[in-house]
């Protein structure tokens, strides 16, 4: 056994799923014919297929992941997470790889499910702290092209990007076939916007600069951000992406927890 | 900074107060320029924001910035006592306020409280009042009126303003509280006057009073004059100057029964003194001074308790022929001024009485004589005894008192010149006597134009009753009303009364009504028979003089009057008779302070000087008070068509001869006035005046203003004491104005808190 992931797939294993009725163009292989000796109708079996699940994991290392309110930016709340399911994803046999790009590539850890792949895995999270914009659709596309087999493609971002380009670039995934997860990862103060006194917003990426009174913006911002969630979350569930929001405050095992619990739940 | 007296009464506080309004814009300056600095990656969103809401921030910021500034101008503007001139504000109608002030100088206004009287507290009350209004209003006007001479303002609707100021200082520190009484109504009416018809002007009354209960409650006249103010929309202020009442003693009355008297002959004065206190008087002395020295024998006066009256007398003996002025005067109190009363007093060697008896032994004037004069020395009366032949030859003028006794009938002339003897307040007592002629006495004597004998007569007792004739006369006593000459009578058990016997007497006619009040003809019936009450003694007046009729006799034909046992009682009366009789003294006059006195006279009795010369001056009042003028009379208005034919009070008498008119404003302070006059000969003819104070103005318990303003409807009246009237005479407008300001302050300080709020971020606490 090559790994120990459930595969979304159905095909021959010993796990019987479900029947389901005969319809034309089906293996008549799969037909059980005892239940066919008792019922006089055709039915296949169904059996759920253990396969060795692959797991690509995108880390945003752009350099708006550097923003961080609180002791953890963006960026260490991203690198922790993919450490942690990297070493989830090895634990049961599976192949994982890593990828942290900002508007390039700046380490690609290949998909593998070797035992010491963790610390391969480990080395290519830790880069220097993020730099440079995001170029999330070549980073996508150069994903899709590179990935063969079918894989679950794990984004780790703060979506601060093109949300076209970002979308093309999933819509690109799913062609492939490929399963895709969004951890959108976002701090306190970029969701609750609590600032207060005349401050002076410098954006980073080169995203502007404003002198304001935040307290007087607060609600405009707040709504602005809504419809941001909002928007990513109406076209993730087109895309049929699996979606999770997390704040750099939540704690990990908790978030990690349960997006897999969400995604079991899901599949079943 | 002048200006900024116009409109603030702190000006000091306006520049600094407009430097603090830059510092909400300084703050705002300089928390734009001091920010942190936040490095953000969800810049889009902000960015977002920023752009939908700049237009909203930049006016919510405005409106926050004008917030602040106003709030410290209005902090600025209610230190500072901003002050709105109506005049100026077309808002308010441009109205300005029209002050009628009421200065109550009245007699009481002189009651003392720690050594100064009331009324130089109601001065200065006046001038802070004028003063302050000075200050918070150029458009205010302002009328100033006494409440004694209120048609004399001080000062008649001029603008309140730094030269009306200055003008009036001096004029209220110099002026002098009155010795007289007034009623509030006349000043109220004045200033009703005064300030109807008054469009754009609003009304204010204020009066400066001691508010005594004895001006103030109970008096509807006082209450409509209040109320009427009230239909011309103004409002009454009254400025209460004094908090509690203060006991005062006053003497009431000083009299005497005779002005004129003679020399060496004990003369009685009178006094009435009243306690007008809430306690008893205790202790109280007195002294009497003649000319200005004080006799050795002082005044010793009964304690009086709260609310009573003790009435006085005491003899006095002047040697010394002329006029003299007595001064009774009790100890200080709050209000000396009525605790002191003069009286003047003419005194010659003898004082002349003529007995007129027409019977041949004259014996019935014979026992009068006796009865009034029978030791000069001892009584002062001289009297003269004739016929009536002689009557007619006589200067009657040099008596007091004409006796007429058994006159039959008087030639036309003497009887003639009796009516102008009574006319111009001589004395006459009749005795008719049988050989009396009924048909003169009841149509000549009882003539219109004469009134000398009050009754018809009928007949003789006994000679009516033709069933009494040929018997012997009963004898009647006699049945004395209550009456000044028949004091001795009217004692409670006199023992006099009943010894008289009266055998007769002239009956009157039986259509004659004997109810006095019926027949009310000005005869009044003084006594009558016992048992067959036919009235016997009457009084009358004619012109200034009064006239006694006895129908009885005077001698011993006719009874026992003038013979032991009554003889006590018939002297007693006939010397009472003499001072009620007598002719009262054209030279002296008392009177009570009053108006300004006012004389007139015809030019062919005097000429138009007249010269006054004033009582000395208190020391409490103006020590350089004048204590001689001489002042020049004019010609009388057309419309004064009578005239008193010598001094004051008299009664006017029909004439067209032009009169000489004078007013004597000197005589307004208590004392006694020579008034001195020329005859035009040149000879010189001095009055006496007697100037008192009014009792009226003794009553000093104060009125509460609670009650006050609950009689009629009074909503528009305010009671204040000085204190807090010395900071209200800015109008109304100005304090409503106040209240404006600091409520617009607490608005825009809310405003300012609310939008502040709206403005900020404050997180929800989690329950």
């Amino acid at each position: 056994m090559s790994g120990l992931h459930r595969s979304p797939y159905f095909g021959q294993s010993l796990e019987f799923v479900q029947h389901r009725e005969y319809v034309p163009g089906d293996d008549t292989r799969r037909i059980d014919w005892k239940l066919w000796s008792r019922s006089d109708r055709y039915y296949l079996k169904q059996f759920e297929e253990d396969t060795n699940v692959r797991v690509m994991l995108l880390v945003d290392g752009s350099e708006s992941m550097q923003f961080g309110s609180g002791e953890v930016t963006k960026f260490d709340y991203a690198q922790t997470v993919a450490a942690a399911m990297s070493m989830l994803v090895l634990r049961q046999n599976d192949s994982v790889g890593v990828s942290v790009f900002d508007s390039q590539v700046r380490s690609l850890i290949p998909v593998s499910s070797r035992r010491n792949h963790l610390q391969a895995v480990l080395q290519g999270l830790s880069v220097e702290a993020a730099q440079g914009r995001t170029d999330m659709m070549s980073m996508l596309h150069r994903v899709a092209e590179s990935l063969t087999h079918r894989s679950i493609v794990m984004l780790i971002s703060d979506l601060f990007c093109s949300r076209d380009e970002l979308f093309k670039g999933l819509q690109l995934l799913r062609q492939r076939k490929h399963e895709v997860l969004i951890l959108h990862v976002m701090d306190d103060e970029e969701l609750d916007f609590t600032y207060s006194g005349t401050l002076r917003f410098e954006g980073l990426e080169d995203s502007g600069k404003l002198t304001c009174d935040p307290a007087a913006l607060r609600a405009g911002y707040l709504s602005a951000v809504r419809e941001f969630q909002d928007a990513i979350r109406k076209r993730c569930a087109g895309s049929l992406v699996d979606y999770r929001l997390v704040r750099t405050s939540e704690n990990m095992d908790a978030a990690l927890s349960h997006l897999l619990s969400q995604r079991m739940g899901s599949k079943r | 900074m002048n200006w900024l007296a116009q409109y603030f009464m702190n000006p000091g506080f306006v520049l600094p107060g407009l430097a603090l309004a830059s510092i909400p814009i300084l703050i705002h300056i300089l928390s734009r320029l001091r920010y942190r600095r936040v490095r953000f990656a969800a810049m889009e969103f902000l960015l977002q924001s920023e752009e939908m809401n700049r237009r909203r921030l930049i006016l919510e910021q405005l409106l926050l910035l004008l917030l602040r500034v106003l709030a410290v101008l209005l902090m600025m503007f209610l230190i500072a006592r901003f002050v709105l001139d109506p005049s100026r504000l077309l808002i308010l109608g441009g109205a300005s306020v029209h002050h009628v002030v009421i200065l109550d100088d009245t007699m009481s206004l002189r009651d003392r409280t720690d050594g100064k009287p009331i009324f130089d507290r109601a001065i200065s009350t006046l001038e802070q009042m004028l003063a302050q209004g000075r200050e918070n209003s150029a458009s205010a006007r302002v009328t100033i009126l006494k409440m004694t001479d209120p048609s004399r303002p001080i000062v008649s609707d001029r603008r309140l303003n730094a030269a009306l100021f200055q003008e009036l200082s001096p004029l209220l520190r110099n002026l002098k509280c009155s010795y007289r009484s007034a009623t509030p109504v006349a000043a109220l009416e004045v200033a009703r006057d005064a300030l109807a018809n008054e469009a754009g002007v609003t009304p204010q009354v204020h009066i400066l009073t001691d508010l005594r209960a004895a001006d103030w409650t109970g008096r509807p006249e006082v209450t409509a004059a209040l109320e009427s103010l009230k239909s011309i929309e103004a409002e009454v202020t009254i400025v209460q100057l004094l908090r509690e009442s203060h006991a005062n003693v006053a003497i009431e009355q000083l009299t005497a029964d005779s002005l004129t008297i003679a020399r060496g002959v004990p003369w009685r004065i009178n006094l009435r003194i009243r306690n007008f206190g809430t306690t008893v008087a205790e202790g109280l002395r007195g002294v009497i001074r003649i000319d200005g020295n004080a006799i050795p024998a002082g005044l010793l006066v009964p304690d009086i308790e709260p609310g009573a009256v003790v009435d006085l007398s005491q003899d006095l003996v002047l040697q010394a022929e002329g006029r003299h002025q007595i001064e009774v005067r009790l100890d200080d109190d709050s209000l000396p001024e009525d605790s002191r009363r003069f009286i003047a007093v003419d005194v010659t060697d003898r004082r002349r009485v003529l007995i007129v008896d027409d019977e041949g032994l004259q014996e019935d004037a014979g026992f009068v004589s006796a009865a009034i004069s029978a030791d000069p020395e001892l009584t002062g009366i001289v009297v003269d005894l004739r016929t009536s032949q002689v009557v007619a030859s006589t200067d009657l003028s040099v008596y007091d008192v004409i006796y007429l006794m058994n006159v039959r009938d008087l030639p036309a002339d003497a009887t003639q010149l009796l009516a102008e003897f009574v006319e111009q307040g001589g004395g006459i007592v009749w005795y008719p006597g049988d050989q009396a002629s009924l048909e003169w006495y009841n149509s000549t004597l009882r003539a219109k134009e004469t009134r000398l004998f009050p009754v018809p007569l009928l007949a003789l007792s006994g000679e009516a009753d033709s069933g009494a004739r040929g018997r012997e006369a009963e004898l009647e006593a006699i049945v004395f009303e209550k009456h000044p000459i028949f004091e001795v009578y009217n004692l409670p058990d006199s023992p006099f009364d009943d010894v008289i016997q009266m055998s007769r007497w002239f009956r009157v006619a039986a259509e004659w009504e004997r109810n006095d009040v019926r027949r009310n003809d000005g005869v009044k019936t003084l006594a009558r028979s016992s048992r067959t009450a036919d009235p016997v003694i009457f009084e009358h007046q004619s012109g200034k003089g009064r006239i006694l009729t006895f129908l009885t006799g005077a001698g011993r034909r006719w009874g026992n009057w003038p013979i032991a046992p009554a003889a006590p009682g018939y002297v007693v009366m006939h010397l009472l008779i003499h001072p009620y009789l007598q002719r009262p003294s054209e030279l002296i006059q008392q009177l009570e302070i009053d108006s300004p006195l006012k004389w007139q006279w015809p030019v062919s009795d005097y000429q138009d000087t007249v010269e006054v010369y004033l009582p000395e001056p208190e020391s409490t009042d103006d020590p350089s008070a004048d204590t001689f003028v001489r002042l020049q009379a004019g010609f009388a208005e057309s419309s004064l068509q009578t005239l008193p034919r010598q001094g004051s009070g008299a009664e006017p008498e029909e004439s067209n001869e032009p009169l000489y008119a004078v007013t004597i404003d000197q005589a307004d302070r208590p004392g006694v006035y020579r008034v001195r006059r020329f005859t035009p000969e040149g000879n010189s003819r001095d009055v006496y005046l007697t100037m008192n104070v009014p009792v009226t103005e003794s009553q000093l318990l104060l009125a509460d203003p609670a009650e006050m303003t609950q009689q009629g409807k009074l909503e528009h009246v305010k009671v204040l004491d000085a204190d807090a009237a010395a900071s209200l005479t800015g109008g109304d407008k100005g304090r409503e104005l106040r209240w404006i300001l600091l409520g617009l302050l607490i608005a825009i300080l809310i405003s300012e808190q609310l939008l502040s709020l709206h403005m900020s971020y404050h997180p929800e606490v989690v329950k």
